[in-house]
């Protein structure tokens, strides 16, 4: 305990309100204050513990428990180990690429070359006469203290293709445009590396159909981002876990459609199997309908059966592009407030046995918790274009999968896609934000029916139910069994 | 220089929170019949959950429910954040002393509810962890719950040791508290030693 270091895997990054930390091997986020966000950046050489007394020295043990800090000599000796461990990953890596490569025949490489070039001589038009991506010389912008300087984790619509065909996708068809490219991808990383984006949740469409998915998260890895996957599963081979594995993702999740949902079938048990049986994380997504509730005890005694550990609760929400189709399946699936309180209960029986997470949409049944718990857990409702954001297929950036068109009256008139990263650099439109000044604005509270909710500043409710209901984001999410009794978007 | 917030996600097992009841005198068959009915086990003195991932609450009734059904002492751990309830016999000359020191600092203070017969106390904190191994050692859910079953016994005979040692770490304290003072308590002296205030 002579001295500590910042533990290889932790990445820091400054914020207005002091700085985070993520433990890249973990998955464990940190917000600190600025005084231990400075201690933290002294720590990334070894450092003698602080003497008794020192604030930082009470810091020292925690951050030790959590991995953050480590003894300077095991320090060194695990980072050695990992050197030796990524040089392997790296070789294995590489031959499975080449074997790959060699195997369909894809072009990606040539492709991402052919587009160099084509770049080195036109530095002002890309293929298809969009305009080139002009590097911006700015100052790294730190975010408000609401809005962070960068996405905590950005989530990536690789690509809108799909092997079936679940009545409440949320993929909407506004964009025909071509998808971004292998090279237009890895550019789109670098951005991300540099603005120091933890993770990286890659879904689709199903990713598993983007020839150069493998490719692209092996690239994020490298660059120091941990990419995350989400798949229905359909596609899952022994083979194909052993890419994922290499290409470095933590975690996968299997989007589990419930009985008789997408035509998923028997597939998708084997295809859990094979995922369980890996080396991968793994986790369920289950998306909870009306129609799934009664049996949903039964399914994740299943799930739990079966060898699974994490469960993620998904709430149906609104079609992010109104459709006549998607507006049909939202009314007849959305959670009213009796289903969302009978999802509590069931959901409250198994605690305990399996490791349970709700979507941002759901933290209001939460509320039990109360705000300062919440906040401690780093739980902040819905930070969509806040602390998240969503890249579609074509480059086209949402704050998140559910806020991107016009939707219906008031504000939701407006388009929330805040550009293209075909045309700016990431970081300019994060920063810019532009059409998402009412969710970033720090004034801005739920009105009307989370008034007297303890958890309102943490949760604000589901904004896409709100807006999609009302028109503005911050209405409250009257589903909401917290949300006023009697409050309406008149009220 | 503080944490203001830890999340864990993709390792959601490995973050959890804990709740420990503990009771003094072992619950009478009547309790353990209605602990039984609400929770589905009903130990004489000790009962515990440990839950993972973000869904990580015992159900918001649950705490004063059992409280109120024998179990004297809760000692609760979540994500680095330490909660202790104590339950004792509602006396309204004592509550209202203890009122006095009621205090909020980042969720971390003191509170007092009336429920029924009983009375409620909470005690919120963060700990400092180099003083708590030194104190307890590894079992830092049974050094606790000791503790405050030797501060509950002196709250019993009207020494406010407990709560003010809380009220001085979170409270609104200016050198002056809401009574006379008197010196602290040995446990309270220990208890002051290992909150910490971030």
């Amino acid at each position: 305990m002579e001295a500590w270091q910042l533990a290889e895997a932790v990445v820091l990054r400054p914020e207005a309100f002091g700085g985070m930390a993520f433990h890249r091997q973990r998955g464990i986020t940190l917000e600190v204050d600025a005084e231990a966000y400075g201690f933290l950046c002294t720590c990334r050489e070894p450092r003698p513990l602080p003497p008794p007394g020192y604030p930082a020295a009470r810091l020292v043990p925690q951050l030790a428990r959590l991995g953050f800090l480590a003894p300077a000599e095991d320090g060194r000796k695990a980072e050695d180990g990992r050197k030796a461990e990524d040089a392997r990953k790296a070789e294995d890596a590489r031959k499975a690429e080449d074997a790959r490569k060699a195997e369909d025949g894809r072009k990606a490489e040539d492709g991402r070359k052919a587009e160099d070039a084509r770049k080195a001589e036109d530095g002002r038009k890309a293929e298809d006469g969009r305009e080139q991506v002009q590097p911006v010389p700015h100052a790294p912008w730190l975010g408000d203290g609401v809005t962070l300087s960068a996405p905590e984790t950005v989530h990536l619509a690789i690509t809108a293709r799909c092997n079936l065909s679940c009545p409440g996708c949320y993929v909407p068809r506004f964009d025909a445009a071509p998808e971004l490219t292998t090279a237009e991808l890895h550019g789109l990383v670098d951005q991300w590396a540099q603005m120091h984006v933890f993770q990286l949740a890659v879904g689709g469409g199903e990713p598993l159909l983007r020839e150069d998915l493998f490719d692209v998260l092996a690239h994020a890895r490298e660059r120091g981002i941990v990419p995350n996957l989400t798949t229905n599963g359909m596609l899952l081979t022994p083979d194909v876990l052993r890419h994922l594995e290499w290409a470095g993702v933590a975690r996968v999740n299997l989007s589990w459609n419930g009985p008789g949902g997408g035509g998923q079938g028997r597939a998708v048990t084997q295809a859990l199997r094979m995922l369980l049986d890996s080396t991968l994380q793994a986790g369920v997504n289950l998306l909870v309908t009306p129609a799934l509730l009664p049996g949903l005890p039964r399914l994740l005694a299943r799930l739990h059966a079966l060898g699974v550990r994490r469960v993620t609760i998904l709430r149906p929400k609104p079609p992010a592009i109104p459709s006549e189709a998607g507006v049909a399946w939202y009314a007849a699936n959305r959670l009213r407030r009796a289903d969302l309180l009978r999802l509590r209960t069931i959901l409250d029986g198994w605690q305990g046995v399996l490791a349970l997470e709700v979507d941002s949409a759901l933290v209001g049944l939460m509320g039990d918790a109360g705000p300062a718990s919440l906040r401690r857990r780093g739980i902040h409702g819905c930070a969509a274009g806040r602390r998240t954001c969503t890249v579609w297929p074509a480059g086209c950036v949402t704050p998140c999968s559910f806020l991107a068109g016009p939707s219906g009256s008031g504000s939701s008139r407006q388009a929330l896609s805040t550009g293209n990263v075909r045309q700016v650099e990431f970081a300019e439109l994060w920063a810019r934000g532009e059409n998402w000044n009412a969710l970033r604005d720090p004034t801005r509270q739920p009105q009307d029916g989370c008034t007297g909710c303890k958890v309102a500043s943490q949760c604000g409710g589901a904004h896409c139910v709100a807006r999609y209901e009302c028109g503005d984001l911050f209405a409250g999410d009257a589903e909401c069994p917290h949300f006023g009794k009697g409050a309406t978007c008149a009220s | 220089m503080r944490i203001l917030s830890v999340r864990h996600s993709f390792e959601a097992d490995h973050s959890s929170s804990t709740y420990e009841f503990f009771a003094l005198d072992k619950l009478t068959p009547e309790q353990r019949a209605a602990v039984q009915e609400l929770t589905g086990e009903a130990p004489r003195r000790h009962l515990s959950f440990h839950y993972m991932g973000d869904w990580s609450n015992i159900p918001s009734d649950w705490t004063e429910r059992l409280l109120t059904l024998g179990y004297d002492v809760m000692v609760s751990e979540s994500y680095d954040w330490w909660t202790v309830h104590l339950s004792l016999p509602h006396d309204p000359g004592l509550a209202e002393r203890l009122q006095q020191y009621e205090c909020e600092s980042d969720g971390n203070g003191f509170d007092l509810r009336v429920v029924g017969e009983r009375m409620i106390l909470y005690f919120g904190m963060q700990l400092d962890y180099s003083a708590v191994y030194d104190a307890f050692g590894e079992d830092v859910f049974e050094g606790l719950a000791d503790l405050f079953e030797a501060m509950r016994n002196e709250l019993l005979t009207g020494d406010l040791s407990a709560v003010r040692a809380t009220y001085q770490t979170y409270g609104d304290y200016e050198e002056s508290e809401p009574e006379p003072v008197e010196p602290l308590s040995k446990s309270a002296r220990r208890l002051l030693n290992i909150m910490e205030n971030y």
